[in-house]
């Protein structure tokens, strides 16, 4: 990627810039550019200098040289930081001086925790502050992991959407979207007042680059749905286990007493009746 | 797919060593059909080598009695020598010494006598109590009577335990439940165990057993085990049993202190101490034939009943039966072994009165 214009320089200040430089070259093609379409100029979404995301990568989504509009791959750099969208996961372990080792999304690693459930005796009271006290080890155990997923689970959804960051981070990738969406469309509005057909092929490539951004971008949110569905399907799973254990019980406990009841009828005994 | 392969064996391996699932259960009949023979088998065991001469416990109390009856003679000696010197003859000799002999003869030999009399006197209680369950009314015996509320009792257990999973489905799943071949094939193969060789200790009519396999779905709900009914049940079982076997242990005490009875009717200035033994042995023995005629009438009317083409409910068997088995029949069987008709109607009054408390303290009512 060539970039001949600082990343500091304001984005307006870039497009102004590039327009100029571009009428001075006094360009063989009468290449429309950016600047001078009236829709890109009229259009807040396309004005890149907001913060945020866009105002970091802000520099990076178009460069002009020459006459060109070339798009910068900035949506896989920026959408590959997983760490950015889940955020810090506090738990009860971490609250505790308790370290689980982060996997490359920014998760705690579930296998590290249930082994710290089952090797740290001193966490075994702590199951009393979550009132699942029952006595056994074992249960405990089950209900820290329950505790910890639902730590997990309410930070990640928190981080990644309900919090007030998280939103922000939301209404940025739409405004992303909405932007790369433009700027084809601008691409494609060009293409049509176009009378050379290596601008239009040009625009095309463009605008496929721009499709393929967007793609990543859905791809990007089909990979956190998938985080937040995994979380959910370990809640769940638990949840199940749960009930599961409550049902084999109960019809454990009716078993064994209509047993008792069973083996108890042959006690009863009638003096002379050996039969 | 090893995995499942290897514990596929070690679950035929369990089976084969220890039966599970419904053969586990069938294996607990089996098992606990022979209880009342074994435990009647233990008692004469019991029986045979204490109240038996060559037993070192029953030497021990028998060489009690002796020295009891020695001390009593000296007493005797002493307080009736005197007149016996002032006054001799030969009638008040044999008089003074009529017991003296008697208690000479039984304790004599390590107390041979006494304890063939003991042994003897248990063995034609015994007999007379086997004649009593043998007496039949409208065709039925009391013996068999009684085995035919045991079996529906048995058979309502076993219909919780074999429909157990269908509580919980409704509709086609429901009825393919309850006809499932294997559960009816257990269903009959225990009916007809339980029914005997001509079918006279057959359950009752209205055991869940059939109703629930005959897909009558109302009756559904009795075959839900409910844990809280189970535990009554087997406590008033467990109260049962131990009347009965108080019982036995009081006789077998009773039948052990003959010979220091014996060697306390050697002092004259009460009556012989023997004959309150005697009575006390004997009344024991009425309060086992009482309650043996109680519950043997009771069981009788049940069977006369459900002859009559009156389904007997499950609730009658299960839980109305076991109250008068356990609680109603020993308080009378008391009552009338005291004798008295005062005795009995407080007997009647007592029985009722603990039943309803037992049964309110169950509830959590306070009375």
């Amino acid at each position: 990627m060539k970039k001949l214009i600082p990343k500091s320089l304001p984005n307006l200040q870039l497009v102004l810039l590039s327009t100029a430089s571009i009428l001075c070259l006094n360009s063989i093609v009468p290449t429309v550019v950016l600047a001078q379409n009236s829709d890109f100029n009229e259009n807040p979404n396309l004005e890149l200098n907001s913060d945020g995301i866009l105002d970091r990568l802000g520099d990076q989504v178009i460069d002009f040289v020459g006459d060109n509009i070339q798009v910068t791959d900035f949506l896989t750099d920026i959408f590959q930081d997983f760490q950015s969208v889940v955020g810090d996961i506090q738990t009860f372990l971490s609250e505790r001086g308790i370290e689980v080792t982060l996997g490359d999304l920014g998760l705690p690693s579930l296998e590290e925790a249930k082994a710290i459930f089952t090797e740290d005796a001193e966490l075994d009271k702590l199951s009393d502050l979550f009132g699942s006290q029952t006595g056994s080890t074992f249960d405990n155990r089950d209900k820290l992991l329950e505790q910890y997923l639902r730590d997990i689970s309410e930070e990640y959804s928190s981080n990644s959407a309900l919090s007030e960051e998280g939103q922000e981070k939301i209404t940025e990738k739409i405004s992303i979207a909405n932007s790369t969406a433009e700027t084809s469309l601008t691409l494609a509005d060009d293409s049509s007042t176009q009378d050379v057909s290596q601008n239009i092929l040009r625009n095309i490539s463009n605008q496929l680059s721009l499709q393929q951004q967007i793609d990543a971008m859905a791809m990007f949110e089909m990979q956190e749905d998938k985080i937040g569905k995994s979380l959910s399907l370990q809640m769940n799973s638990e949840a199940l286990t749960e009930i599961s254990k409550q049902t084999t019980r109960s019809q454990r406990e009716s078993i064994a007493a209509n047993r008792d009841y069973l083996g108890s009828i042959f006690e009863i005994t009638i003096p002379g009746k050996r039969d | 797919m090893s995995t499942i392969f290897s514990l596929s064996k070690n679950i035929q391996l369990i089976a084969q060593q220890n039966a599970i699932g419904n053969e586990y259960a069938q294996g607990i009949l089996e098992r606990s059909n022979t209880l009342t023979t074994n435990t009647a088998q233990s008692w004469d065991r019991i029986w045979d080598i204490t109240v038996n001469p060559g037993e070192p416990l029953w030497q021990a109390l028998v060489n009690i009695g002796a020295l009891i009856a020695t001390v009593s003679i000296i007493y005797l000696a002493v307080i009736e020598g005197d007149r016996l010197i002032n006054n001799p003859t030969w009638r008040r000799l044999i008089t003074m010494l009529r017991f003296p002999l008697g208690i000479v003869v039984l304790l004599g030999g390590n107390g041979f006598f006494l304890a063939g009399i003991v042994r003897y006197i248990r063995a034609v209680a015994y007999s007379i109590l086997v004649q009593v369950l043998d007496f039949t009314f409208a065709g039925i015996s009391i013996s068999d009577a009684l085995q035919k509320i045991q079996n529906t009792s048995v058979a309502n257990a076993r219909a919780r335990e074999i429909f157990a999973d269908c509580i919980d489905k409704t509709g086609l799943a429901l009825n393919d439940c309850l006809t499932d071949p294997a559960k009816t094939q257990q269903a009959t193969d225990l009916l007809q165990a339980l029914s005997g060789a001509n079918g006279q200790t057959a359950p009752l009519n209205g055991n869940l057993l059939t109703q629930t396999g005959n897909f009558l779905v109302g009756n559904l709900t009795g075959a839900i085990a409910l844990p809280f009914l189970n535990i009554i049940t087997v406590f008033l079982i467990g109260f049962q049993w131990a009347f009965i076997n108080g019982i036995e242990v009081a006789l077998l005490l009773t039948g052990l202190f003959a010979p220091v009875a014996l060697g306390f009717s050697m002092i004259p200035s009460a009556g012989p101490t023997i004959f309150a033994w005697l009575s006390g042995y004997v009344a024991l023995f009425l309060m086992q034939l009482g309650y043996v005629i109680i519950v043997g009438l009771t069981a009788n009317i049940l069977a006369l009943t459900e002859q009559a083409g009156q389904p007997i409910s499950s609730t009658i068997t299960d839980i109305a039966f076991l109250v008068f088995l356990s609680i109603v029949a020993p308080t009378l069987a008391v009552a009338i072994a005291k004798a008295g008709g005062e005795a009995l109607f407080d007997g009647i009054s007592r029985a009722t009165k603990t039943s309803i408390r037992i049964a309110a303290s169950f509830a959590g009512i306070r009375v």
